[in-house]
């Protein structure tokens, strides 16, 4: 079981957006894909059709019913991660929360920080989303109290709208490159098709197939499976991989 | 998409157009402070920080990096050796000089 956890220091830099993307892609190659909203915004369902007013189920089951779109099952567990009882339980077993038997994909807030540090030990990869933006580097220092970010080993970074007519966005694109390495796994350019795709509640695929971003999302969905080493095992619903809980 | 630009992916059989670089002379080339402020972070490159003051860096407009300034250098030997190599999968990430770092961008695209 792989848990895939997206969490920026800085809000608003597309992980809800490139959770979505990731775990469209994976449910798309056979997988069996939980999505988990961790944030207060409650927004990921957007990404896969479904109204602001859509009730998601919670992590624990008791609520609802599943709710799947696109092969991706949907849960949402902001309330749970707010209580420190929770947490503690949580931290003791782990395992019980995350269904071995899927791929999670974990939207955590920017600044739920207690979560994204339960969290981060256990995860297979830990993706932060950036932007070209001194805003979004300045929150570099950030990532962790424990280590440095260039040390931390299964952070990856991802530089989103990235706009090459733009020199601040040009530089820090080489910057952030020659900064992290293959810590840095890929861009995705800015595309206002996507904004649009997201406002007609319509996947970007369908909305824009012809998208540049579009593009840069199956490169990024990509990479992240061949960093944790899931191109071997497409169509198969148990997947093994390192940093399993 | 506009119509004009659908016509000419459809007339050139493609997805997509193909990326324009924009170069930037010397002349626009800026060493921009925010770099400089990450590079000088502890809580980003681990030891190898690099205080700006104590690498040689040009003064740089009014703001100042943010991070600490005060704390104890981090040794004067190159700290990012040899940077200057485009990122390879599976590649390590190694030391650069700051200065260089910042000689690299007067060669940016």
């Amino acid at each position: 079981m792989a848990v895939i956890l997206f969490q920026s220091p800085k809000g608003g830099t597309g992980s809800t957006f490139l959770a979505a993307q990731l775990a469209l892609h994976l449910a798309g190659r056979g997988y069996e894909v939980n999505a988990l909203d961790c944030t207060f915004q409650n927004a990921l369902k957007m990404h896969f059709g479904f109204m602001p007013s859509q009730p998601v189920p919670e992590l624990d089951g008791v609520e609802g019913e599943a709710l799947v779109a696109f092969g991706v099952k949907l849960l949402q567990a902001h309330h749970h991660f707010r209580s420190q009882a929770f947490l503690r339980e949580a931290e003791r077993q782990l395992d019980r929360l995350f269904d071995p038997a899927h791929i999670w994909i974990v939207d955590v807030a920017s600044e739920d920080r207690p979560l994204l540090d339960l969290l981060t030990p256990r995860c297979a990869l830990h993706i932060c989303a950036l932007l070209p933006t001194a805003a979004s580097l300045a929150t570099l220092n950030r990532l962790s109290e424990t280590a440095p970010a260039m040390q931390l080993d299964r952070t990856v970074f991802v530089l989103n709208q990235l706009d090459d007519r733009q020199k601040l966005s040009r530089h820090s694109h080489s910057f952030v490159r020659d900064l992290f390495g293959d810590q840095l796994i890929a861009t995705v350019r800015r595309d206002e098709a996507i904004n649009e795709a997201l406002a007609r509640f319509e996947p970007i695929a369908k909305n824009a197939p012809t998208s540049a971003a579009l593009q840069d999302l199956r490169f990024f969905a990509s990479a992240v499976e061949e960093r944790i080493g899931l191109t071997q095992a497409v169509g198969e619903a148990n997947v093994t991989v390192p940093g399993d809980v | 998409m506009r119509r004009d630009a659908r016509k000419l992916l459809e007339k050139l059989n493609r997805a997509d157009f193909a990326y324009r670089e924009f170069e930037d002379s010397f002349s626009e080339t800026e060493l921009w402070p925010i770099f400089a402020a990450v590079l000088g972070d502890q809580s980003v490159v681990g030891d190898d920080a690099a205080p700006q003051s104590s690498r040689g860096i040009p003064p740089i407009k009014a703001a100042a990096a943010p991070s600490k300034p005060q704390e104890p250098a981090s040794p004067p030997n190159p700290i990012f050796g040899s940077y200057g190599m485009a990122p390879v999968r599976g590649s390590e990430k190694k030391p650069v000089d700051l200065q260089e770092f910042f000689s690299r961008f007067s060669e940016l695209d």
